[in-house]
């Protein structure tokens, strides 16, 4: 069993920046874990005093229960592959893996069998014997996972470990981490700046802004219903729409009035309207651009002149302005067109569009906080 | 004509760039003659056997081993050798071992008080060495490493301020990539076994620079090895003992001991230059390149 707990985690710099305020995360057995945020929110700082290579400056860290704020990294039994792979230079591809049980003293019989086995899960046994400067940047990283690996670690830290491959190879190395997963079964805490790699990877994610903790949740439960702007505007790409709206009571429900458009507002989102004190009335509309529907009729719905249209294969891309200057994106699946109407398309001036209502999230004008989702933090000022 | 012209105009240039080039490599020459005629100069003497004192010519009318007969047999220029390997032996092994520590830990580790010290260390390095001699030398005499324990004291000297000298070897360290002690200690390494069995063998040209520099200081040495010496000719370095010859009292026969002496002094030197050459060059640019 490896639990990783984090209560109240503090990290303050000696010229008095703080990378990481009040961070609290309970990391079940075996769980794979994802932060994930802009450069600069904390997110590697956060992995780095797991791992005891930056000191807490308050709060608690707990491994299996035990605290481990003062605890040496290498008694705090975790394993960890860095960004750019770390590997001792002077040393074969063997020694790399095989250093971290030298260390412990096993003996070499069981360290062979060790590394063995370990470079055959990770497909580098004809490596062995070479230097890491004679490898490819794909190879030098499975030596790092290896070596990692090899020794069974309770918690296994990963900080950004396919952001120096090229993307061919990133996808290839994000589906054999998934599968080493399976292989391995330990805890996993992994850092990046890739939303592809935080909604494929992990079990949970944990999404960071200036040093504070946005969201933890599913990545479903990210993607659908972000805790505030900044969750809604990074996970998804094109970015998640947004629209101010006035939002209305009426019959029972409530309706938000986007453009003289009326958007119907969920079921699930009124009834956590109606627990709440007090309903804003000014409100942010947000819609994934894949949810923006090009309207029939040209009377009903949004109209945006076409800026910009992409032709990404199998969708098409629409940037639009509305009449008020905002930017808009459109996302529209093109499987059913035929080539005629994607020209089309492609040469539109101008698109009308509505909203696919069950898919909307309302946001608080004033502090961003999503107004169906409990305990949403609001996006921070800037310092 | 057009192209006559852009001929001409070549040709002038080239002429001013010629003439250019020509008193650069007079005046390189002279130098390089400058530079080189004391070494033939002393080589020459030092096989003269004619006359052992001063003469007005170069080159010795009779060649002769007589000078290095005299140096081991009749002088004590052994012994004063013997000191300086010592001192010098002993002081490669100290200073490097501390210069190295120093410079690690400023490049790792994260202290209070750590940007004062390095500032403090380069401000009283830029400090002649001397200015502190003679406190120095009644530190030393109260515990009684001058005179004839001068050896002990010499090495005490140059190896306990060697620290400061941590810049170099600093630079160096700074290019090697923070991530590697990391996983090291991950790995479950201490700070000391990072240190000898990561850093340590990628550091080979830091290392072979700072032995180099922790040996030839010491070997060449005049001025401390004079004063904590103080006159007691046991203690001697070659320094202090070749430079006596040079006195008034001893120069008419011990010139061209003198010389003789001066070249065997440079042996070592040379030799410890020679073979390390490749691995000198690399420390030293290493830092600047490598990052």
């Amino acid at each position: 069993m490896a639990e990783v707990t984090l209560k109240n985690v503090k990290k303050q710099y000696d010229n008095g920046f703080v990378a990481v305020h009040d961070f609290n995360l309970d990391i079940k057995h075996e769980e794979f874990i994802v932060l994930v945020g802009p450069s600069g929110c904390g997110k590697s700082t956060t992995l780095r005093m797991i791992a005891g290579l930056e000191d807490i400056t308050g709060g608690e860290i707990a491994i299996d229960g035990t605290v481990v704020n003062d605890m040496e990294p290498k008694d705090r039994d975790i394993a960890m592959v860095f960004q750019n792979y770390a590997l001792y230079p002077h040393m074969s591809v063997y020694e790399n893996i095989a250093f971290g049980l030298r260390l412990r003293k096993m003996p070499n019989k069981e360290i062979h069998k060790k590394v063995t086995e370990a470079a055959e899960i990770l497909g580098i046994t004809e490596l062995l014997g070479r230097k890491p400067k004679q490898l490819s940047g794909g190879q030098r990283q499975r030596v790092a996972i290896g070596r990692a690996i090899v020794r069974v670690p309770k918690v296994f830290l990963m900080d950004e470990p396919l952001s120096n491959l090229d993307a061919k190879l990133r996808n290839q190395m994000r589906a054999e981490i998934i599968l080493l997963r399976e292989k391995i079964k330990t805890t996993f805490v992994y850092v990046t700046h890739d939303q592809t790699e935080a909604m494929t990877l992990g079990d949970r994610i944990v999404i960071m802004k200036d040093g504070y903790v946005m969201q933890v949740g599913t990545p479903q439960e990210l993607f659908n219903h972000p805790a505030n702007l900044f969750v809604a505007g990074f996970i998804g790409t094109p970015q998640m729409n947004f629209f101010g709206a006035k939002l209305r009571k009426d019959n029972g429900g409530y309706t938000a009035l986007v453009n003289n458009l009326e958007v119907k507002v969920p079921q699930y989102i009124c009834e956590a309207l109606n627990k709440r004190r007090e309903v804003p009335t000014d409100v942010q509309l947000g819609v994934r651009p894949e949810n923006l529907v090009l309207s029939d009729d040209d009377n009903i719905g949004i109209r945006a002149e076409v800026k910009v249209t992409e032709m990404m294969g199998s969708e098409i891309h629409i940037h639009g302005e509305l009449s008020n200057g905002k930017m808009v994106i459109l996302k529209v699946q093109i499987a059913d067109m035929d080539d005629l109407k994607q020209r089309e398309l492609l040469n539109k001036r101008e698109v009308v569009f509505t909203i696919r209502e069950r898919t909307i999230n309302l946001f608080d004008d004033k502090d961003g906080r999503n107004l169906a989702v409990e305990d949403a933090v609001p996006v921070p000022e800037k310092e | 004509m057009s192209d006559n012209n852009s001929n001409k105009k070549y040709a002038s240039k080239s002429g001013k760039e010629r003439t250019a080039r020509t008193l650069i490599y007079i005046f390189l020459t002279a130098l390089s003659i400058i530079w080189l005629l004391p070494f033939i100069y002393l080589i020459c003497q030092a096989f003269r056997g004619e006359s052992r004192s001063m003469v007005t010519y170069v080159f010795p009318k009779k060649w002769s081993l007589e000078n290095f007969r005299i140096l081991f047999k009749e002088t004590q220029f052994l012994h004063w050798y013997l000191n300086t390997l010592i001192i010098a032996l002993f002081n490669a092994v100290l200073q490097t071992v501390i210069v190295l520590s120093v410079a690690y830990a400023l490049s790792r580790m994260r202290f209070k008080g750590r940007k004062l010290i390095m500032n403090l260390m380069l401000v009283l390095g830029m400090f002649p060495g001397f200015l502190s001699m003679i406190a120095t030398y009644f530190i030393l005499k109260l515990i009684g490493l001058t005179s004839e324990n001068a050896v002990p004291g010499l090495i005490l000297v140059y190896a306990a301020s060697s620290g400061m000298g941590y810049y170099i070897a600093k630079g160096f360290f700074d290019t090697i990539p923070k991530s590697l002690d990391e996983a090291a200690r991950i790995d479950g390494a201490s700070r000391s076994r990072v240190f000898f069995r990561i850093i340590m063998p990628m550091a080979k040209p830091i290392i072979i620079y700072t032995i180099m520099m922790a040996f030839i200081a010491p070997w060449g040495d005049f001025m401390y090895a004079s004063l904590i010496t103080f006159g007691h000719e046991k203690a001697y370095n070659v320094a202090v003992g070749l430079y006596r010859w040079l006195d008034k009292e001893h120069i008419n026969n011990y010139f061209t001991v003198f010389c003789a002496g001066g070249l065997f002094v440079s042996v070592p030197v040379t030799a410890l230059f020679m073979s390390l050459q490749r691995y000198y060059v690399e420390g030293v640019t290493g830092g600047a390149v490598k990052g």
